[in-house]
Parts: structure tokens; sequence; C-alpha cells
């Protein structure tokens, strides 16, 4: 078990407590946990992409943002005049991304390791649709932009892709035990990381089950990550508050932007957008860079997390 | 006549079962453990008397147990919590006695003794005097102080002094040991809070409809496992080492 596990965990136990006794979270409610937590961990988990890329790569400064920025806006025009498009390569994108991270830190097979990673995220991304389903009925009702979606909301279809996508990944992981790439100790960890994020998927509200897997099992992983490569960077331990001092700056921008977007879409300079459905195509635009720097970052980068 | 009563189980009673084959695996346990002390090496014996003592604790409250549930239908709440508020912590002294070669201070015994009684005291509270029709302040603050017993638990397992000491261990067998047992704690233990979510208002009772009636099915399984599977972990280690400490002479 890792300490963001242990986290987790903590967490789960700790929401399980507070939603036991019955505790009905209004929605508004739920977005304000959300957003503080996708603030605090988040966001700054994407926000140093830059610093990343960067020293990876021998690329300009400007011509990664220019790339960057293009992404961002090509993605949120697709948003607009194709939102079923929009949404299926969200999915697509984030399975992939959230199953590469999920299992950076092993030597996978080579064969299984593309399999894996997006049969693992389409497993979880399934089981969350799959589980919240009058929830994301109601949604597609009552909040504006999110109607285009209702006919695609199907039990079944969600069913057959989590049996599917979570066969395909345990199939994988078997493989990769077989092959000696897992201990059975690290295999067995696995199943069990699996089982909870899909549990907290079924036993709390879509937002919150979503918000504790983001939050805590990827961003905070993916932030140890980026600890561990930017002391390397340095040449010498780095204190939590100095790397928190390098976030710092990148995530107040990060959200600084995204205000400036939601009043423009207020003032109707931009398109005019229900909150829920604008902040979809916000975190649905900044995804797609991130995932794929990220991508190149785990491809040039295999560290080992003790 | 009144025990051909009470020892009759209808053959789709599985918590009935469970109580009857509970109560004998744990009384088989005992008897393995106390005899099995004689085999292996001083330093070892205490840990082997402390795995006797759980299992045979928890055969004694199963012995009453089954019986309660068999003439009254329901769930022995308080039987339960009694069981576990002398057994938890006799397993938290387990690994105390697992670590203290490696330096282990008797302020660690305490502090998880300590903290295993928080998480089941706060439980029971909890769960048992939860007013008719439950009362959803009531489940979330005794939820939340009982789990942050168990999260210190927990933490002291898996990255706290019990793995650190276990760490420092010369012993290999010593450190699989500890590590397995983190792992009891992890997914054995974890099948405890079952009960709550049955509470009128938890998400096993709003999902399914479940009721306190169907958590003793769950309770009595992992009971067997988790108090058996400990046990036999500390078995294997103490049997293990002992081997070590003869062979030279052999």
């Amino acid at each position: 078990m890792n300490k963001t596990f242990f986290i987790f965990i903590a967490s789960l136990l700790f929401l399980m407590a507070l939603f036991s006794g019955g505790i009905e979270l209004s929605l508004q409610e739920q977005l304000s946990f959300s957003l503080i937590s996708v603030v605090l961990l988040g966001i700054p988990h994407g926000a140093i992409d830059n610093v990343i890329f960067l020293r990876q790569h021998e690329v300009s400064a400007k011509s990664f943002y220019i790339f960057y920025l293009i992404a961002i806006g090509l993605n949120a025009l697709l948003w607009l005049y194709a939102p079923m498009l929009s949404i299926v390569a969200f999915l697509l994108i984030s399975a992939y991304h959230f199953g590469q991270s999920q299992f950076s830190h092993y030597k996978l097979l080579k064969r299984t390791t593309v399999v894996l990673s997006f049969a693992w995220g389409a497993s979880i991304l399934s089981a969350m649709l799959l589980f919240n389903l009058g929830e994301l009925k109601e949604l597609t009702t009552t909040v504006q932009g999110f109607q285009s979606f209702r006919l695609s909301l199907n039990s079944q279809a969600f069913l057959s892709m989590f049996l599917l996508f979570s066969l395909i990944t345990l199939i994988c992981l078997s493989i990769n035990l077989y092959k000696r790439k897992f201990t059975l100790e690290q295999f067995l960890f696995e199943i069990l990381v699996l089982a909870l994020v899909i549990f907290s998927f079924y036993v709390f509200p879509l937002i919150i089950g979503f918000t504790l897997y983001f939050t805590v099992l990827h961003s905070l992983k993916v932030l140890q990550e980026e600890y561990r490569f930017v002391e390397k960077l340095y040449d010498k331990s780095l204190s939590l508050m100095a790397f928190g001092k390098l976030l710092f700056p990148y995530t107040t921008i990060s959200v600084f932007g995204m205000g400036i977007i939601y009043l423009l879409s207020e003032l109707n300079i931009l398109p005019t957008l229900s909150f829920g459905y604008l902040l979809l195509i916000l975190i649905s635009s900044i995804t797609l860079p991130h995932a794929f720097v990220m991508d190149r970052f785990y491809k040039k980068k295999q560290q080992p997390i003790s | 006549m009144l025990t051909l009563d009470v020892l009759t189980i209808p053959t789709d009673d599985y918590v009935g079962f469970t109580f009857f084959t509970g109560y004998m695996a744990m009384m088989a346990a005992s008897v393995f453990f106390f005899f099995e002390r004689g085999r292996v090496d001083g330093k070892w014996k205490t840990s082997l008397l402390v795995s006797g003592l759980i299992t045979f604790i928890a055969a004694v409250h199963y012995y009453y147990m089954r019986d309660y549930y068999l003439s009254t239908g329901e769930n022995p709440t308080a039987l339960r919590y009694i069981d576990w508020t002398l057994t938890v912590p006799l397993m938290c002294v387990e690994f105390y006695l697992l670590t203290v070669v490696a330096g282990a201070k008797r302020s660690l015994m305490w502090k998880l003794i300590f903290a295993s009684v928080w998480m089941l005291v706060f439980g029971y509270i909890g769960e048992a005097f939860n007013p008719e029709g439950g009362s959803t302040s009531h489940s979330v603050t005794y939820g939340i102080l009982s789990t942050l017993g168990y999260i210190y638990i927990l933490y002291a397992a898996w990255f706290g002094e019990v793995a650190q000491l276990a760490k420092n261990s010369e012993s290999e067998v010593v450190r699989k040991g500890v590590k397995t047992l983190a792992w009891f704690v992890l997914v054995g233990w974890a099948i405890y809070p079952i009960g709550y979510m049955c509470m009128p208002g938890g998400w096993l009772n709003t999902a399914f409809g479940w009721g306190s009636e169907n958590v003793d099915l769950f309770y009595n399984i992992a009971d067997a496992i988790n108090k058996i599977g400990f046990g036999l972990v500390v078995y294997n280690i103490a049997i293990t080492e002992s081997a070590k400490v003869k062979a030279p002479a052999a």
C-alpha cells in the first residue's frame, strides 16, 4: 500500500461514516466540497505541465504555450458544435489518462500497457456512469446544455461496458502477474484499489465519488510523481513548501483563467452556458493537453513510488 | 427439553450454522495454539498464548451468542462488542510482541490498545444506542470517532511504528508476517463496519433493505478468518523462527 492509497482509504471511511447516518448533501454542498478539493489538488496536478514538458523536450516555451492554448481552444469549439463527439472523446482520453497514471510506477508487459491503462480507466468510468444513472438523468433534464446526452444514458450499455472492461483489466493484470511483472501482493493491491474505486462510485453521489477518486487517488499520485521529478531537477531534497510555491502561481493562473471565461460567458461575450455545462467544457479542455503532456512524461520517465 | 430447543437449527439458517461452526473453529484453534505453544522457542511462547487467548475468548462468546441467536433470533450486538473489546486489543498486543525483538517499546502496545478500545467503544455507542428510527447526527459522530481509531491502527501497521520496526527486523519471516497482519487489518477488519451500514439510513439498509439480522453471517465468517488467520500467521512466524534457533544445535 502506498500513502496515496492510505489517504484514499481514510477519506473513503470518513465519507462512509458521514453517509452511513443517511445524511444527504444538497447539490450545492456537493459542488462546494468538489470545488475546494479540485482547487487544492486537482488543478495543481496539471498546473506545471509546462515545467515538465519543457524540461523533457527540446521545444521553445512559446511553441508549447501556443500548442497548449490551441488544443484548449479547439476542444472548447468542438464542445459547442459537436457535444456528443466531445463527451465521447473526453471520456476516452480520460479513461486512458487515469489508467496510465494508475500503473505508471510498474514496468508492465509492453503489449498489455496500453490495453490495461485504457481498460482500467474505462472500467471505473463506466461504473461511475452505471451506478449514478439516476443522477445523470436528472442532470440532463434540469441543467441547461446536458439535454443532448439524455438519449445516450442506457443502463444496459453501461453495464456491458463495465463488465467488458473490468474483465479485460483482470485479464491484463493476471497476464502481468503470470509474467512476474507484478508480485502477488501488488496484484492483490491493484484488485483492491479497483474494487474500492468502483465501490465508492456505488455508495456515494456522483460528484462526491468522482471527486474522491480524482483528487486523492489520481491527482495526489500525479503530484507525488511531479514532486520527485522536480526534486531531481534541483538535485537536492525539495521541501513541500518549495514545491507548493512552484505550483501556486500556475494554479492561480488556471483558476483565474477559468474564472474569466465564466465571467465572459455570464456577460454574454462568450456563448451563455449553465455553470455545470461550462465547467464540463473547461475540465475537458484542460484535460486534453494535460493528458498528452503526461503521456509523454510517463513514456520518458518511469520512476518507482515506494 | 430446553437444550433440545436451543440446538435445533433449520437447514436454511446459515447464520445459526455459522454460529456453530464459528464456535467449534475458535475452540479447535485455541486447543491447537495452546498445545503448539510447547513446541516453540521461549520468546515466542507469549505470542502463541495470546493467539490462543484470542480464539478462546471468541469461542466462549460464540457459545453464548449462538444460544442467544437461536432463542431470540436477534443480533447479539452487546456480546459481539464485549468479545471484540477483549480480542481486538489482544491482536494489537500481537503486533507489539512480534516487533519487540526489533526494539518496540511498551508505549507502542498501549497506544495500539488505546486506539482499538477507542474504535470499539465508539462503534458500540454508535450502533447500540442509536435512537429508534436512526439519528443521523448520532451515527455520523460516533462513526467518525470510531474510524479515527481504525485509521490510527491501519497507519501504524502499514507506515508507522509497527511497519518501521518490522522493516528494521533482521528476520525476513517477521517482516513478511507483520505485512500479512497489516493486510488482515486492511481487508479483514474492513468487514466490521457492515453493522453500521445496516442501520436505518446506512447505505446497505437503503440500497438492499438490509438490517441488523443480515450482518451476523458476515461477522461470523469474518471473525473466524481474522482471529484464526491472525493466530496462524503468528504461529508460522514462531515455528519458523524457533526452527532457526534449534538448527545450529542439531
